[in-house]
């Protein structure tokens, strides 16, 4: 049994050791990533000084093009929309980029129920993307939020970079993803007919997320930060009860406006446009980012006014 | 409860560490026996009750009924009197949580339906309120031990406690494997130690299962799960790609939570019996079956297929048993059509096999390498069944996988792809060396210094490659 006590202290000293060193070089990586969702992330985390910031689901990250965007706007602008990501992800940025002292002047929220505030087994998905930057302030609380004793587990390294350092590894060496301003252009168009998606309307509301949405038009109303919601287009028409507005209203507060553009014909069934159906190809994003940065003039104006 | 639960690991040293420490105190007092199952019995029970408080009641009744139950036959049997009568009650009242709690809904809803009626809402509402945690496994050892004693195969465990460790065990109550009472009353009765090599073998089985279930397993749902929840717009191609990898899912999910019950155990001293035997590698279904949740396979052997009949009775006979006896095997897994047809589809094939003579060993290594391939499309072909939640999602993929229609993309990323090949690769490698080869495992080598390298690397893989915090096992839920 001593032999195995000694053999025992051996096998978690040299696990500690790895871990430790993992944790080094993985830290190392993440600061000289040159492109890819590492170098967006980190980006987003310690060094976003935008005065606007899109956020969002995949929705946001393939829809909104920053170039067009800033040329119209003239503001500096990134895209800091996540695939599969929401609300949660959202709040995290904005924390970390607010404890760095910098802050947005507008927030252009890609607004999407799935992600945003219905039930869905998703609360893990947001921490592979801010798991490294547990020691930024506020965090603890969101991560325990999240997921219980996360903040315990945060302390090994393998765990902080799990699943994830292939990814920075390849954004250190040799980045593959053609990320401009944070916006990921998707390609292709639709070949094949899809049926179209289930009515949503029905679904159950997370407490958690209509918590982090409230929490997240507060802080911006707080700071500030001019907060617009957007619903970019859809491949398929939606259904009539899904009432993405009323939703909003609901869960966020009644000041929030949402600009819909989920009818327009110039996009609803036009499959050159659409690289799946909920998302849009680049030649799709290019055409709605410049009807978007014309809404957002005319918002500005009614608003200057008001 | 959740064997992969961060709690869970963090509690299981601490908790080990005293029940070593009580035996050490204990070592030469004839209390020994009674203070340690006393601890495994409260550990069991506290670990049910944080999961499911409701749940804990009903373990708790079906144990004290089966005790009681197996107290009276066993009674009765000594005095010449062993009424059939007696066990048709005990089989009707200790089954009748499970069929009340995991089946009512899908009586209900089958009757209606075959009445031609709606079936009413509150039709499920015991269902949708809980199922008890392993009911269906608790049930069943539950349910084996009185058939052994009404048999007189083994004389009834007098010791309430002895008893109440029997059928709760924590390791294997979720999940199995479900022990026979003539393996494990033995082991808590007879005098309890922990070895070096106890631990050892402890931690090994432990990390391997960890491995299966959050590098293997949990890595390749990230495929199957987008596909399957919308394969109505993926290919063909994509549709059958999903069901290979479920079919490894559900292997790497359902070992490995085997092999970590198992692992738990040993570090507590008892062996429970091995639950899977490289079953991608069976050359017909009825071997599938042998080397595929072996407890199951036996508890329906020893329980259900022989008390029917078994072989003994002609071979229309015998296979009117298999077909029944898999029928069974479906419903245990889930109140669900789609599971009685996975059953039944198991229980056709292994009819068919034994007709043409399929189930013996195959004589050349092609015949072996083409059955074992059918037999792997098999079993593959019925895991969708069993994955899908209706027949006609079911038959929708099934419909897919043979339409050359186009799809969207595969949802995959690079990275993700990487580590699904990691993970697959590593999971055949293994299975292949130790299948053919008989390879001794580097977690097992003779020297110290290799074994200690390879714990830290399976460590490691598993925190960098795995999927963690994906949540419980897919075999909770039966």
């Amino acid at each position: 049994m001593k032999r195995l006590c000694k053999w025992a202290v051996a096998t978690v000293a040299a696990f500690l050791a790895v871990d430790f060193a993992f944790g080094l070089v993985m830290s190392w990586v993440m600061d000289h990533a040159k492109g890819g969702d590492t170098y967006k992330i980190n980006y987003i985390n310690r060094r976003f000084d935008d005065s606007l910031a899109v956020m969002g689901s995949s929705r946001a990250n393939h829809h909104y093009v920053s170039t067009l965007l800033e040329d119209s706007l003239g503001l500096t602008v990134y895209n800091c929309g996540v695939d599969g990501n929401g609300i949660f992800l959202a709040y995290c940025f904005l924390n970390n980029i607010l404890a760095q002292g910098r802050q947005p002047a507008v927030i252009v929220y890609d607004f999407l129920p799935s992600f945003d505030l219905y039930e869905a087994d998703d609360r893990q998905k947001p921490l592979s993307r801010i798991k490294p930057f547990y020691d930024i302030e506020g965090m603890k609380e969101i991560l325990d939020d999240l997921s219980e004793n996360e903040y315990l587990k945060l302390h090994l390294a393998t765990y902080r970079y799990n699943s994830e350092f292939l990814q920075m590894l390849g954004d250190a060496f040799s980045p593959q993803q053609h990320v401009i301003r944070g916006y990921k252009p998707s390609e292709g168009t639709i070949t094949t007919d899809f049926a179209p998606p289930a009515d949503e309307s029905g679904r159950r509301i997370d407490p958690l997320k209509a918590e982090y949405m409230k929490k997240f038009a507060d802080l911006c109303r707080r700071r500030g930060i001019d907060l617009v919601f957007v619903t970019s287009p859809m491949f398929f028409e939606p259904h009539e009860n899904d009432n993405f507005a009323e939703l909003l209203r609901r869960y966020g507060g009644s000041d929030l406006k949402l600009l819909d553009f989920r009818r327009d014909s110039l996009f609803t069934g036009r499959k050159e446009l659409f690289a799946d159906p909920m998302h849009m190809n680049n030649a799709g994003a290019t055409l709605f980012s410049s009807m978007l940065a014309d809404s957002l003039r005319s918002l500005a104006a009614a608003r200057g006014a008001e | 409860m959740i064997l992969n639960s961060f709690g869970f690991i963090v509690v299981l040293p601490v908790v080990l560490l005293l029940y070593v420490a009580i035996l050490a105190f204990c070592r030469n007092s004839r209390y020994m026996n009674m203070v340690s199952a006393a601890l495994l019995t409260a550990l069991s029970y506290s670990f049910f009750i944080t999961y499911q408080p409701a749940g804990a009641l009903i373990l708790f009744a079906v144990t004290a009924v089966t005790y009681t139950f197996g107290l009276i036959m066993a009674r009765r049997r000594e005095r010449g009197r062993n009424s059939a009568w007696l066990i048709a009650a005990a089989v009707l009242i200790v089954a009748a949580p499970l069929v009340i709690f995991k089946y009512s809904g899908f009586i209900s809803a089958t009757v209606h339906s075959l009445l031609g009626l709606p079936a009413p809402e509150a039709a499920d509402a015991l269902t949708r309120l809980f199922i008890p945690l392993g009911i269906s496994f608790f049930t069943f050892q539950s349910l084996g031990y009185m058939w052994d004693v009404y048999r007189g195969k083994i004389s009834a465990e007098k010791n309430f406690l002895y008893y109440m460790l029997f059928v709760g065990f924590f390791p294997q109550i979720a999940s199995g494997p479900i022990s026979r009472a003539d393996e494990l009353l033995p082991q808590i009765r007879g005098g309890r130690s922990v070895g070096a090599e106890d631990l050892s073998e402890g931690v090994r089985l432990m990390l391997w299962g960890f491995f299966l279930k959050a590098v293997v397993a949990d890595r390749v749902a990230t495929f199957v799960n987008p596909v399957y929840a919308d394969y109505q717009n993926f290919s063909g191609a994509t549709c059958f790609l999903a069901s290979l990898f479920y079919s490894i899912q559900i292997y790497g999910d359902f070992a490995g939570y085997s092999l970590i019950a198992i692992g738990v155990g040993r570090l507590f001293g008892f062996r429970l019996v091995n639950n899977f035997n490289r079953p991608y590698f069976s050359y017909s279904i009825t071997d599938f079956w042998r080397r595929w949740h072996i407890s199951l396979s036996r508890w329906l052997r020893d329980y259900v297929y022989i008390p029917l009949g078994g072989n003994r009775k002609g071979r229309g006979r015998t296979y009117t048993n298999i077909l029944a006896t898999f029928v069974v095997s479906g419903i245990w897994h889930g109140a669900n059509l789609t599971f009685v047809v996975w059953g039944f589809l198991h229980g056709a094939v292994q009819a068919v096999e034994k007709f043409f003579g399929l189930n013996a060993e195959p004589k050349s290594k092609f015949a072996a390498a083409l059955r074992i391939t059918c037999t792997f499309l098999i079993a593959n072909f019925a895991w969708i069944f069993f994955r899908m939640p209706t027949l006609r999602d079911a038959c929708g993929v099934l419909g897919r996988i043979f339409t050359l229609a186009p799809g969207m993309p595969l949802p995959l990323s690079k990275t993700n792809t990487v580590l699904m090949a990691i993970a697959v690769v590593s999971l055949v490698v293994v299975e292949v060396l130790q299948e053919y080869f008989r390879k001794v495992s580097f977690l097992r080598h003779p020297r110290a210094a290799v074994r200690c390298v390879a714990i830290v690397a399976l460590l490691v893989a598993i925190m960098t490659l795995g999927v963690l915090d994906a949540g419980q096992f897919i075999y909770v839920k039966f």
